[in-house]
């Protein structure tokens, strides 16, 4: 343990770096994770971090059975937005077999994994400020997540663990009022993500906590090999979404809200921004859905 | 994306120009460009990938391993904790003697260490394989170049056996410490467990 | 011969009254067994009452049912109204481990650290199928069920189960605070179900 001690003052101090363990248990409970932080004062010095504590297996697993049978365990790797990790899923199978889904099934996918980003960055920044002790914008953002909840179960049947896609297209097509009930949803949404803006962007105390901490550069992000609104949040404009467009995400406008500091603040903010630009894409898929069939037929 | 680009000048192309005593094979299968390397020539061949402007790697993406010890080989047709996963029941199994046809034997192929790069300014993939035998898995570490790999890293080593020189903490990632075995290889049974506290079972 | 008077202050509960004994002439100083029955019965249940409404519950999320935990705890169904809205997060001041989400065996020493370090009275609710038995990682490396470790007290098995499910076990959960029953350790493995005692389950996928 490093000691740093002055010599034959008689007012001088010995201070020591205190180590503290959090976790795996935490009062953080979305995620397990250890970290053994080396501590001087409040600053965080050095991490240890130990992960694996919900490792369960879903690669060895994914051996077992058809390629559909992996999707309830992709559904179950971000289960914040498991409509994303679906697709994803779906898409690399329907890469390597050669295949593309029908014109309205990517439409119906952009517009679920829109809705998923959507409950997720809810959730995140939800919950983010539930740690700094802002808990009302938590029940105000969960309360939003619930409506896009309800129409995630009415398309899906499920709240949650959805197992939605297929390799080829979807489970099942949109029900009828889809379009209707997703745009008074997303009003609701955005009148929510005022209030929460207004509650937290310009509060003192969440300012004071969250800008100029945790502080990621963006060599440090590319270096580490860091992807979404945590790599814009460090001031590199890449989406994927833009840079290797997949799905209709090439006919559908919408910008890739970009941080400069690589804080804790820009973070926040990016996921703030992003939550509009999903609601402006799902609008316009809405708009622009075609008919026809939701599953190719191979 | 830069469109002088056509077939003479991919990067599998240009790769395979470059390192021509590295490069065992190379493919474009779906539009992926893929290139196999011999494992002497992954450092070397790494740095280049990062600071040459003409690929300009600047994102390791991922990491991982395959094993191919079960490969178009039949076995029993349950899992069960004696004998491996099979083959899903819907495939035939067939060998397949091509595959081998690499400047490496059947018995000294055993792990693929899979690299995917990606270029945020070119806007560019790319993915390395590097074949390893089931008696030396090991290969140089790349935590020099990205970070990621140090991850990455840690889980081919926990998961697969596969050892990287030259990594700073090569240790288990996933499971513990006093875990026995690497459980992704495919003659680890998936039920097998080794509990800390509480029954097998 | 006159007949004995029976003596009020003796242990005789055939001349006491059945119902209602402290109504029919209690004398401080001379309490009778039922009576002492009856009051300390009237105390268990004003405990019971109380500590059904003042869940003090330590959350033990880990994964997928944690999100569903969150939509239990907040908006919408609303766990407050039961009293449990506030989560302890010390051991130390929780009295119900909610344990919530899949346990790997990395985890499962934690767990059970957790669970010694709380104090009695104590109720374990295990949230989710991947507690009840394990859900469908039959695997290297997760648990299968919690109450091979920790005595369970109410399950609620979904993949992640509905809130509506979640008050249910909670209302459940809450009948057995109010009577004060809790769950024991089975003594051994056989006392599972004869399926789920092989080394291998039956087969589960395809």
């Amino acid at each position: 343990m490093p000691e740093s001690a002055t010599l034959s003052a008689p007012s001088a101090t010995e201070t020591r770096h205190m180590f503290l363990n959090i976790g795996p248990s935490h009062p953080a409970m979305h995620g397990i994770v250890q970290l053994i932080v080396e501590l001087d004062g409040e600053r965080v010095v050095k991490t240890d971090v130990e992960i694996g504590y919900l490792h369960r297996g879903f690669e060895k697993m994914s051996e077992l059975g058809p390629y559909n049978n992996v999707i309830p365990y992709a559904d179950r790797l971000n289960y914040v937005s498991p409509l994303i990790n679906n697709f994803g899923y779906c898409l690399a199978v329907e890469r390597l077999l050669g295949i593309e889904a029908t014109e309205r099934c990517q439409f119906i996918r952009v517009i679920m994994s829109e809705l998923s980003r959507i409950t997720d960055h809810l959730t995140c920044v939800g919950a983010s400020a539930m740690e700094l002790g802002a808990f009302t914008v938590f029940l105000y953002m969960i309360k939003a997540r619930e409506w896009l909840w309800e129409l995630v179960e009415a398309v899906t049947g499920a709240r949650l663990t959805v197992s939605y896609g297929r390799v080829g297209g979807v489970k099942a097509d949109l029900p009828g009022h889809f379009a209707a009930r997703t745009r008074k949803a997303l009003e609701d949404v955005r009148k929510v993500l005022l209030e929460c803006d207004a509650l937290l962007t310009r509060n003192r105390i969440f300012m004071d906590r969250m800008q100029g901490t945790g502080i990621i550069s963006k060599e440090q992000a590319i270096s580490y090999g860091i992807t979404g609104p945590f790599l814009r949040g460090s001031g590199v404009a890449l989406d994927v979404r833009k840079a290797n467009p997949y799905f209709v995400y090439d006919r559908l406008a919408f910008d890739v809200p970009t941080g400069e500091h690589g804080d804790n603040y820009d973070r926040y903010l990016v996921r703030m921004e992003e939550m509009e630009q999903s609601m402006r894409l799902v609008e316009q898929a809405l708009d622009r859905l075609p008919g026809g069939p939701i599953n190719i037929d191979f | 994306m830069d469109q002088t680009r056509g077939p003479a000048t991919s990067l599998r192309a240009r790769l395979h120009a470059s390192f021509p005593q590295h490069v065992l094979e190379t493919h474009a299968y779906r539009g992926q460009e893929t290139v196999l390397l011999k494992r002497e020539g992954l450092l070397e061949v790494a740095r280049v990938l990062k600071s040459d402007p003409v690929f300009a790697f600047d994102f390791l993406m991922d990491l991982t391993c395959v094993d191919y010890l079960t490969f178009g080989r039949v076995l029993s047709s349950r899992p069960s904790l004696a004998t491996p996963s099979p083959l899903p029941y819907y495939m035939t199994p067939k060998p397949d003697p091509e595959r081998w046809q690499r400047g490496v034997s059947d018995a000294a192929y055993r792990f693929d260490v899979v690299y995917h790069f990606f270029s945020s300014s070119r806007v560019h993939r790319l993915r390395l394989k590097v074949p390893l035998s089931a008696a030396d898995p090991a290969l140089d570490s790349l935590t020099e170049l990205w970070k990621s790999a140090d991850w990455f890293e840690r889980e081919a080593w926990d998961l697969f056996g596969v050892v990287f020189t030259g990594h700073p903490n090569l240790r288990r990632l996933l499971m513990y410490e006093g875990f026995q075995g690497h459980p992704l290889r495919k003659d680890y049974p998936f039920n097998k467990r080794q509990p800390l506290v509480g029954p097998v079972n | 011969m006159k007949p004995a008077t029976p003596d009020p202050g003796k242990l005789n509960p055939s001349t006491r009254p059945a119902v209602g004994g402290a109504r029919s002439g209690f004398r401080p100083g001379r309490v009778s067994v039922a009576e002492l029955n009856w009051m300390t019965t009237r105390v268990d249940a004003a405990l019971g009452w109380a500590r059904k409404f003042s869940i003090f519950q330590y959350p033990f999320v880990t994964a997928c049912c944690g999100m569903e935990y969150m939509a239990t705890a907040t908006s919408h169904y609303d766990v407050d109204r039961f009293g449990a809205g506030f989560p302890r997060f010390s051991p130390r001041q929780a009295d119900v481990l909610f344990v919530v989400g899949t346990i790997s065996h990395k985890l499962a020493p934690v767990l059970k650290r957790v669970y010694d370090q709380m104090a009695e009275p104590k109720w374990v609710v295990a949230f989710g199928v991947c507690t009840c038995t394990g859900g469908f990682y039959d695997n290297y490396a997760t648990v299968m069920g919690i109450d091979t470790l920790i005595p369970v007290d109410v399950y609620i098995p979904g993949c992640p189960p509905r809130p509506e499910n979640v008050l249910d076990g909670l209302i459940k959960l809450q009948e057995k605070i109010q009577h004060g029953v809790r769950a024991t350790l089975p003594p051994d493995a056989s006392a599972r179900p004869a399926e789920l005692q092989g080394a291998h389950r039956p087969d589960t996928h395809l």
